[in-house]
């Protein structure tokens, strides 16, 4: 069967013709919006650039408000309590080497001179003892101390001690003992 | 008719050249489009919230330096901003007098220049980098060079007060010997000379440095204040002149 053709032709054409123009329509919305988009970015730009001055501005005020007068005063404190804490740890109370010394000596001996220095944190005791068996003793004791981390000594000589103690006119062997203190 | 149909082609070319050569670039060029300068802005705001936040932190940390006055004078007794080689005279004469031994002489000596640089306690360093305002602070100390006489307690009690002291120091040298007369003789008692480094921490002339630590914190912490109190039982004594002026000078 042949086909029939019942659309005219000028039904055709207004149909052909109503479609472009909606394309033609939404083309041109679609232009127009990207127009849009083109002159809100470059309004967002202007705007955003303002808001960069702005909060600079801001910025540098109160930055320079910042670096003078409390800020000062508050850094300096801080540094004083960084100072502080750093330092009471360092710090040594010698009482308490002295103590030690103290409960360390063994009888029969004895000290002529006490020396503490802090740089390489020695002691230097010049000592005395009624014997080479005292000496020996005394230096043992230093070194069974954990009190020190080294201790070193063992040069002696003999002496008339004129120091007192009840030991007048003995000869005494002197010796010298380093301690490292830990 | 012929518009109409050049019409669409053109527009969605024209759209096209729009999209490419003007939104795309205005949107992000790597320099100053929206994208790089929102990225911009929202930077700034974090600088700035972060300063407003260390402008307030501030104000509390200051506010909390008035308030405190018990702390905040422990800490500037225990450093001082000066080496008040007066007050170490008159601390170790008072000492002295308090724990029985002789003072035979007292000499202070005013350091200038900082503490054993290689000692970690001697510089607070600038951790930020920031050349132009430089928090780093150097501490000085003023030798205290102290000779006295007295038994073995006596010394040993003055050694402890002068640690006990409300203001820093440190042994730097101490030597304990027997005394002897003028012929050579022990006289019993014992002679202490001591070197004593009192501490102290000039106020920095430079301006503060804003990324300094110190003021990402609201508030200080004092404990070291109290670890002070509860260690140094032995105050300064507190300095003054009663009287002063005379005809000659030269007359007692």
């Amino acid at each position: 069967m042949a086909d029939i053709n019942l659309v005219s032709e000028s039904v055709r054409r207004d149909s052909s013709s109503s479609r472009m123009n909606t394309g033609i329509i939404v083309l041109f919305v679609v232009f127009v919006l990207v127009l849009a988009l083109y002159g809100a970015l470059l309004f967002l730009n202007k705007t955003t650039d303002s808001q960069i001055a702005s909060n600079k501005q801001q910025f540098d005020s109160e930055y320079s408000g910042l670096v003078q007068g409390n800020a000062k005063a508050v850094i300096d404190f801080q540094n004083r309590l960084d100072f502080t804490s750093k330092s009471i740890i360092q710090s040594r109370n010698v009482k308490g080497d002295l103590e030690t010394i103290e409960k360390l000596m063994v009888p029969g001996a004895f000290l002529n001179e006490y020396k503490y220095d802090n740089t390489g944190k020695t002691l230097t005791l010049n000592c005395a003892g009624d014997s080479y068996n005292t000496v020996a003793k005394q230096i043992l004791s230093f070194k069974k101390s954990t009190y020190f981390s080294d201790v070193s000594g063992g040069q002696t000589s003999n002496s008339t001690s004129g120091t007192g103690e009840g030991i007048n006119g003995q000869t005494m062997i002197t010796f010298v003992v380093t301690l490292t203190l830990k | 008719m012929k518009i109409k149909i050049l019409m669409p082609p053109l527009l969605i070319v024209v759209t096209i050249i729009m999209l490419i050569w003007f939104i795309y670039p205005a949107y992000t060029n790597g320099t100053d489009g929206f994208k790089e300068e929102r990225a911009k802005l929202a930077d700034g705001q974090s600088k700035l919230d972060t300063i407003k936040t260390k402008a307030s932190n501030i104000d509390l940390l200051y506010s909390q330096l008035q308030t405190d006055k018990d702390n905040h004078d422990v800490i500037l007794s225990y450093l001082p901003e000066e080496a008040k080689e007066e007050d170490i005279i008159n601390s170790l004469s008072s000492v002295a007098g308090n724990t029985g031994v002789v003072p035979m002489t007292i000499s202070v000596s005013k350091s200038t220049v900082a503490v054993d640089p290689t000692s970690p306690a001697a510089v607070v360093p600038d951790t930020t980098g920031n050349p132009a305002g430089s928090s780093s602070a150097s501490l000085m100390e003023a030798d205290a060079s102290c000779s006295v006489t007295g038994n073995y307690d006596q010394i040993k009690s003055f050694l402890d007060a002068a640690y006990r002291l409300e203001r820093f120091d440190k042994v730097v040298s101490l030597d304990i010997k027997k005394s002897a007369d003028a012929s050579g003789k022990s006289t019993g008692a014992l002679e202490a000379d001591v070197v004593l480094a009192f501490d102290f921490l000039k106020k920095s002339p430079t301006a503060a440095n804003v990324d300094d630590p110190v003021f990402s914190s609201s508030s200080f912490n004092m404990k070291i204040a109290q670890d002070i109190k509860n260690r140094n039982n032995v105050g300064m004594p507190i300095l003054n002149v009663d009287q002063s002026g005379r005809g000659n000078p030269f007359s007692l």
